[in-house]
């Protein structure tokens, strides 16, 4: 059941999208300079940490929920492709029987996706995002102006996302990350969410009270 | 992916994994992570949840004192899927050995690394 592939290719982007870092706005400087995560090269305990997912359980957003170490499962049909992450119960729907953006409801975490089909390539384009979630887990912000591209496609086992992060007011220019899925047939969706009880904030208390 | 007519199709993917030890846990500067400790106690609770899985266990010290120790764990989930664990794996009254990091401020708290079961099963990928 153990995988080994290069860590060199996966290691990295279990918090972040890349290894580089993407070309930030003074205000998206700033939003990261405020960020207090609990991953990255200098990373605040739980208890101290502002990050609204390990705070709060609130829910991580696109493209964050990427950078979460859970699968997702993709159903297909002729109208949608829908994305089901085990992390948080999260999910997106991805409309491909060629109807326009629908932002009517206001912006949400997880943004509005349309796409279409170019040859074996699922191009999808989501906008409508609000600004409630970091963009990974390290802390990179990202306004209400993000704009996301993403080329899917299949080779073998593999599902590549090349996706294309546009926000003016958080990146000086759009960039590019490349991600890596592997195929498992034999996995199931399972529950995974903060239970009642037993949130990242009482598991800080257990980890931080002296032992006796 | 190609375009379906009329049925469904479902494919599920997983991150492309590496080995549970080179995963950065969140919360991580909680813990020594130079450092791998080891107790030997007898599981008095164990906590199959989301989203850290928590065993607990009393520890004798060489003195005969009883310490209660608690080891964490990845998601239940994780654990089935990568670990091969189930709801069933241990049990109260089962006499493990948690190795794991343990918090810098010494308490008896493991981010667990490996547990060795009563029938000397090694489990890692936790």
């Amino acid at each position: 059941m153990q995988d080994q592939p290069p860590a060199t290719a996966m290691q990295y982007w279990v918090y972040e999208l890349r290894v580089e870092e993407p070309p930030m706005t003074v205000w998206g400087e700033a939003q990261l300079a405020a960020a207090k995560s609990s991953f990255g090269a200098h990373p605040y305990p739980l208890g101290e940490t502002n990050d609204p997912v390990y705070k709060s359980c609130l829910p991580p957003g696109v493209p964050r929920i990427y950078t979460h170490p859970f699968p997702v499962q993709i159903l297909q049909t002729q109208e949608q492709v829908a994305m089901l992450f085990e992390y948080d119960s999260m999910r997106r729907h991805i409309y491909i029987d060629g109807c326009p953006h629908d932002t009517s409801l206001g912006p949400s975490r997880m943004g509005d996706s349309i796409g279409h089909w170019e040859g074996d390539t699922l191009v999808v384009d989501t906008i409508n995002f609000n600004d409630k979630t970091w963009l990974d887990r390290v802390g990179h912000p990202h306004s209400d102006a993000l704009h996301l591209t993403e080329r899917f496609r299949r080779a073998k086992d593999h599902l590549f996302d090349d996706i294309t992060i546009e926000d003016p007011k958080a990146f000086t220019k759009p960039w590019t990350a490349h991600l890596d899925f592997l195929l498992r047939p034999k996995w199931r969706l399972e529950e995974q969410f903060c239970e009642e009880g037993e949130t990242f904030q009482g598991i800080e208390e257990k980890e931080t009270t002296p032992g006796k | 992916m190609k375009k379906s007519a009329a049925r469904l199709i479902l494919l599920l993917f997983g991150v492309l994994f590496i080995s549970g030890s080179l995963l950065a846990h969140h919360g991580e500067a909680n813990y020594d992570t130079t450092t791998v400790v080891s107790v030997k106690g007898t599981v008095t609770d164990f906590q199959f949840i989301n989203p850290h899985v928590q065993i607990s266990l009393d520890v004798k010290t060489d003195k005969g004192e009883i310490e209660k120790w608690v080891g964490e764990a990845r998601s239940p989930s994780m654990l089935g899927r990568i670990g091969g664990w189930d709801k069933n794996t241990i049990k109260p009254g089962d006499v493990i050995t948690a190795s794991g990091h343990r918090t810098k401020n010494g308490a008896n708290f493991l981010r667990l690394i490996k547990v060795v079961l009563p029938d000397g099963r090694e489990m890692g990928n936790l």
